[in-house]
């Protein structure tokens, strides 16, 4: 039987939810919403995520600091920034933070797609 | 089914562009367009202090891209780099001029006024996707409708218009298009998307 997939998104801005969600309608992908880094360090607590999507800039803690403490608790959870924050910079602060890919806004259905299959085991 | 909807025409959104970031789902695509409106139409950037135009433009930025907003995209990049007086009234026409755009083809609720089923059938099936239908088959319907929810437009069919409705439309300050038979829809979502 297959095992329904649950995965985590971190993302502050109700119409940016709107547009992952719906990328992921049909997908058989179930999401939950967290909307700052401090919520998605609780709901990663309370259950077991296949996966944690990861917006940088949030208010009250933003995806840089809830990442570092995540992974301090959970060293294999795949942790996927989406940010429209792309400079070399920022990509490289996403790698040493331990997040395993680094995806753009726009989000390319197709990336976004490849990205999922390859780190939900 | 997605191929009766209709996205926006504006030289300010390339709907191929928006449609390609939602996977070609249309349905998807004019509900977040929807949700932009609803979200930024009223948004007056002069009365946000510098920080909050840094975060505003910093979501405006991947939000319109995703949309096929590029030149929207390229000026809330700009701003959010450096706020200049130039930028933020260029943001300011850019966005205006999209939301307009947006304005016209936002769905629309619509009384339907026809006694017949067939053409009843045409429209329903045509602007079914598009707009919220209320229909009436009779002028008293109609009245009653229009004492009971909010319309934005009425079709309303030659065979059963009286100066009675007529007056009442007025009254209310509410558009209407004659539906002139044979039926040449075509032409009414036309004229629809230009009220």
């Amino acid at each position: 039987m297959l095992k329904k997939i649950q995965i985590l998104l971190t993302e502050d801005k109700e119409i940016n939810q709107e547009i992952f969600i719906g990328l992921l309608e049909g997908t058989g992908i179930s999401v939950d919403i967290a909307v700052n880094g401090q919520e998605a360090i609780e709901k990663s607590r309370e259950k077991e995520y296949s996966l944690i999507v990861m917006d940088i800039e949030m208010p009250i803690m933003n995806g840089y600091e809830a990442t570092k403490i995540i992974r301090t608790e959970n060293s294999n959870i795949p942790i996927i920034a989406l940010t429209a924050n792309n400079s070399t910079h920022d990509r490289l602060k996403t790698k040493q933070l331990g997040m395993n890919a680094h995806l753009s806004k726009p989000i390319e259905p197709k990336i976004l797609y490849q990205t999922f299959s390859k780190y939900i085991a | 089914m997605d191929d009766t909807i209709e996205l926006p025409n504006s030289e300010y959104i390339d709907t191929n562009l928006g449609l390609k970031y939602l996977n070609g789902n249309k349905a998807l695509y004019l509900k977040v367009l929807n949700s932009f409106l609803t979200r930024y139409q009223n948004l007056d950037i002069t009365l946000l202090n510098e920080n909050e135009v840094k975060s505003t433009m910093h979501t405006i930025k991947g939000l319109s891209s995703t949309l096929g907003m590029e030149q929207l995209s390229t000026i809330a990049k700009a701003l959010h780099d450096t706020q200049t007086e130039e930028l933020t009234i260029k943001f300011s026409a850019t966005l205006k001029l999209i939301m307009t755009d947006l304005n016209k083809s936002q769905k629309k609720s619509i009384l339907i006024v026809d006694k017949n089923y067939n053409d009843i059938d045409t429209m329903v099936s045509t602007l079914e996707n598009q707009h919220d239908l209320i229909i009436g088959i009779t002028i008293e319907d109609a009245q009653q409708s229009l004492s009971e929810e909010k319309i934005d437009l009425v079709l309303l069919s030659t065979e059963l218009s009286n100066l009675e409705i007529i007056d009442t439309l007025k009254q209310k300050d509410i558009s209407f298009i004659s539906l002139q038979k044979p039926l040449n829809m075509p032409i009414i979502t036309e004229k629809i998307k230009n009220i």
